[in-house]
């Protein structure tokens, strides 16, 4: 642009500079031709003086020249006389006396040839010819002033041109010079920054490689499709490789990060640029030299120009479980060995109490008190501590059985009583009417609730009172309790269920706990499916609420993975109908069609059953149940022969079959078939229904139970009966005297006209006579010693149903 | 339940012992026994006392609790003697474990000196 601007500039300059130089040759010819015209003047006159003088012809000879060119010298002079009107006028009156000039030399030189030189002389005298040329003169000399006058206008005005045009090249160069540094500095700036940017990235990099290499974690960096790309020396120790052994590579050759089948980023859990699982602990691992190792693996994601890279950071898994080992023991020791002395002080201290040492003075007693409450705390510290761990490490343990829920809000009631009336707090229950029967861990929730009952005394104002409530709702039943103390800062609200708070506390109120109950109770809270909250309400108060769902019992067998079937038989379209049938039945199976395969398959992997033809394709398949009946595995893996005969009795070395079922057949014959043999075996776990209004007996009951069948509890007749209405139980467990009547009525109700039905056993310290001692399948009498047989009766029932579905 | 019942209570530590001792005397009905371990309490039925109830602490030295269990189940004259195990270790696993071993009952320590004796005495009538 700028140089556009130059050479366009510089062009007007030439031009101008030329037209100059065209002015000054121009007012150059001018003034040439009007002193030419002048001397042509001058000549014509010396001519005619000479001639007058003389009277010789020749001195005419010039000023007749002259004259012959008169006219042309006028036309030229005339033509570059019209610059300005000035210079027109003076040219017109510069021609008429020049004219008028030589009209007064001819009528000289006439007079002398016609009169005489005399009267030529006299003439010459009077000074007309002299007078005219003095005009000449003058006017030349004024017109030649004129053209030198406007020539050096012109010469000022270009050399002031030139004067300024130096200024604005010195300009010009000065700025081009300026830009030129600016542009150089730029550059050398930007050179260094290069420079410098390089040099940090190289020593970035070098720092890098440096990390990289002297990490003490392994650290692997794997392509896209699961080769090793890189390693690190602390790789290359762990494993036991070098680099160079591993490059391109599978990564499966070290750790087992990504198992299974398909796309290594698939099988690594890598979905929509995250990974599923970015710590992984406790994998397993192999050296050079084939030892087995464990190792925790941490994965990033590493998106390179050839695709998404993964980075594994490993770490030998060893330190982390001795230090977990090592924490593990310290709090088991903490929580067990601890329990022991303070047994001591609890005991000591609940016995001066009360005065099993003798009365104690007031300020003793008071002591006393003081001394207690605290070992209390002392003991719900350690166990808060216990279950956090178990919580931190996914092993709380909860037994969930069917429950009603009233009873957790009793017992809960039942425990606070003594920490309500200390402060002379009222507890007030308001339960339904109906049981709340939950499935559920009561144990657990008995602590939730009293957790959240002992706040609320803690924070209520002397005298006041607490409300306990139990709601059933549609989908899920709510324990919610309600205190009327200040109620819960808003900014604490956020963090309130979480470890280590502790809400803030009106000033100067001192509140045991170890701000570890809340955090517990929402986890027991969400592991049974509900959910616990708070709210401030207007009139004063916090109400803490925690749901709890309904839940059918039975439901829990739908958590269960669907039952694996292998189908033996040797006309492939027939076991393809078949498997199809138990596809669209949620049932997995897989199809065989040898003895040879049928077995490999059960001894390779777990079924639940085996749908068998009895003709194979390289045996009999009565082989097939010899085989299975002779492996402890699959001793009681149960049989469903399919065959073209009707049901014919097997040899006692193949064992029994559950079901036969003839071909051809329908797809609900098979189906039912399959339900059926199921239920008998693995996949149905009785339900067992215990009634009995003794807690303790209860717990014992369920936990000695535990594994052996579904137990659910009730306290009293109204909910047995609820139970059975909604859960049909196979084997009811029945204590007599019940705080609403006596469980022999129930007797009937349970038991059709035949007398099937459900298994009853009595468990009752009331003695039972002869007609319902026969109609239920035993009694048993409380007592010290009869839990342990009580147990082992409701076992041998258990069994007895399977054996006599099985027949 | 006024005739007289003997409680049998087995421990290595003699404050415990001592503080079982008082809080079940607060029932003037019972009358307590203790041994300081497996072997003398042992001793103590194999010399013709026949008590209503063994109490049995588990982490015992020497015999352990359960091991004192087995011993008297294995004996005709001692198997039908209910007994309750005293332990701080007393998970669900654990309660669940000493009932399968035979116990009857599981108090947990640190236990309740002053409702003990009832405790005890509920899971007798039952």
């Amino acid at each position: 642009m700028l140089l556009a601007i130059l050479a366009f500039w510089i062009s007007g300059e030439y031009r101008h500079s030329e037209q100059t130089r065209i002015l000054v040759r121009q007012s150059f010819e001018q003034r040439r031709d009007i002193e030419r015209l002048f001397a042509l003047v001058q000549q014509a006159e010396t001519g005619q003086r000479g001639y007058l003088l003389s009277g010789d012809t020749d001195f005419l000879a010039p000023h007749l020249e002259a004259r012959a060119h008169l006219d042309e010298h006028l036309r030229r002079v005339g033509q570059a006389s019209h610059e300005t009107p000035e210079d027109t006028r003076r040219f017109a009156t510069l021609q008429a006396i020049i004219q008028a000039k030589f009209v007064e030399m001819q009528a000289l030189i006439d007079l002398r040839d016609q009169v005489g030189p005399e009267a030529a002389s006299a003439r010459l005298r009077q000074g007309a010819g002299k007078r005219m040329m003095d005009d000449i003169r003058a006017l030349v000399a004024k017109m030649e002033e004129r053209r030198n006058a406007a020539l050096v206008a012109r010469e000022r005005h270009d050399a002031e041109r030139v004067a300024n045009n130096k200024r604005i090249i010195w300009t010009a160069v000065g700025i081009a010079a300026l830009i030129a540094c600016v542009l150089g500095y730029l550059i050398g700036h930007g050179r260094r920054l290069r420079a410098q940017l390089a040099r940090g990235r190289e020593d970035a990099a070098v720092r890098q490689n440096a990390i990289f290499d002297s990490a003490s974690d392994a650290i692997i960096l794997i392509n896209p499709s699961g080769s090793i790309e890189t390693i690190n020396p602390a790789a290359e120790r762990m494993f036991g490789y070098r680099a160079a052994e591993l490059l391109r590579r599978d990564i499966s050759m070290l750790i087992d990060i990504a198992p299974g089948e398909g796309s290594f980023l698939d099988r690594v859990g890598y979905i929509n640029g995250r990974l599923a699982r970015a710590e992984m602990i406790d994998v397993d691992g192999r050296t050079s030299e084939g030892k087995a190792i464990h190792i925790d693996a941490m994965l990033g994601i590493m998106s390179l120009p050839d695709g998404v890279h993964i980075v594994a950071a490993l770490r030998d898994a060893a330190g982390r479980r001795e230090l977990e080992q090592l924490k593990d023991d310290f709090i088991s020791t903490v929580s067990h060995e601890l329990r022991t002395p303070l047994t001591s002080v609890v005991g000591s201290l609940g016995l001066l109490r009360s005065g099993a040492a003798g009365e104690l003075p007031p300020a003793a007693q008071r002591l006393a008190e003081i001394a207690d409450n605290n070992s209390q705390r002392l003991i719900r510290l350690i166990n808060d501590i216990l279950d956090i761990d178990q919580i931190r490490k996914g092993r709380m343990a909860f037994d969930y059985v069917a429950i009603d829920l009233a009873d957790v809000i009793t017992r809960t009631v039942h425990a606070m009583h003594g920490l309500a009336d200390r402060k002379s707090i009222k507890l007030e229950t308001r339960l339904p009417e109906s049981p709340a029967i939950a499935y559920a861990d009561a144990e657990r929730l008995i602590q939730v609730a009293s957790n959240l009952a002992s706040n609320a005394i803690k924070f209520s104002p002397e005298g006041s009172s607490v409300l306990i409530e139990l709601v059933t709702g549609g989908e899920t039943h709510i324990i919610q309790i309600t205190d009327s103390g200040p109620g819960i800062d808003a900014e604490f609200s956020s963090q309130l269920f979480h470890r280590f708070s502790q809400g803030s506390r009106p000033a100067g109120q001192l509140v045991a706990g170890t701000g570890l109950g809340l955090a517990i109770s929402r986890e027991i809270v969400l592991h049974h499916g509900g959910e616990i909250s708070f709210e401030n309400r207007t009139e004063g108060g916090a109400r803490f609420a925690f749901t709890i769902p309904r839940e059918n019992l039975r439901n829990d067998q739908g958590h269960l993975p669907p039952a694996r079937l292998l189908i033996c038989e040797d006309d492939t379209d027939a076991g393809l109908t078949i498997k199809a049938m138990l596809d669209t039945h949620g049932y997995s199976s897989d199809l065989v069609t040898s003895v040879r395969d049928a077995i490999s398959h059960t001894r390779s992997r777990h079924y639940d059953a085996v749908l068998l033809d009895l003709t194979l394709a390289d045996a009999d398949g009565t082989e097939v149940m010899r085989a299975l009946r002779a492996n402890g595995d699959t001793r009681h893996l149960p049989v469903i022969v399919i065959s073209g005969t009707s049901p014919q009795p097997l040899d006692t070395a193949q064992g029994d079959f559950a079901d036969w079922v003839q071909k051809p057949f329908d797809v609900l014959r098979l189906i039912t078939a399959v339900q059926r043999t199921l239920r008998r075996f693995d996949h149905h776990r009785p339900l067992i229904l215990h009634v009995d209004d003794d807690q303790d007996t209860r717990d014992l009951f369920t936990e000695s139970l535990a594994g052996r069948g579904q137990i659910v509890a009730a306290s009293s007749l109204a909910s047995a009966r609820a139970i059975i209405a909604d859960h049909h139980p196979d084997i009811v467990v029945l204590d007599l005297g019940l705080p609403d009547g006596n469980g022999a009525a129930m007797i009937p109700e349970l038991r059709d006209a035949d007398g099937n039905g459900m298994s009853i056993v009595v468990y009752s310290a009331q003695d039972v006579d002869a007609q319902t001692r026969a109609k239920v399948d035993a009694v048993l009498v409380k007592s010290r010693q009869s839990l342990p047989k009580l147990i082992s009766t409701v076992m041998r029932i258990v069994d007895e149903k399977k054996g006599s579905r099985n027949e | 339940m006024n005739e007289q019942i003997c409680i049998l209570y087995i421990d290595d530590e003699p404050d415990i012992r001592l503080i079982v001792e008082m809080s079940l005397r607060m029932r003037p009905e019972i009358d307590v026994r203790t041994a300081d371990g497996g072997e003398e309490g042992l001793r103590l039925l194999a010399g013709g006392l026949s008590p209503d109830l063994v109490m049995i602490d588990v982490m015992m030295p020497g015999m352990s609790g359960p091991e004192v269990l087995a011993k008297l189940k294995a004996d005709p004259s001692t198997a039908a003697i209910p007994v309750i195990f005293v332990t701080a270790r007393a998970q669900p696993h654990d309660i669940a474990d000493y009932v399968a071993k035979g116990a009857n009952s599981v108090i947990t320590k640190p236990f309740e000196p002053i409702s003990l004796a009832d405790q005890v005495l509920s899971i007798l009538r039952s």
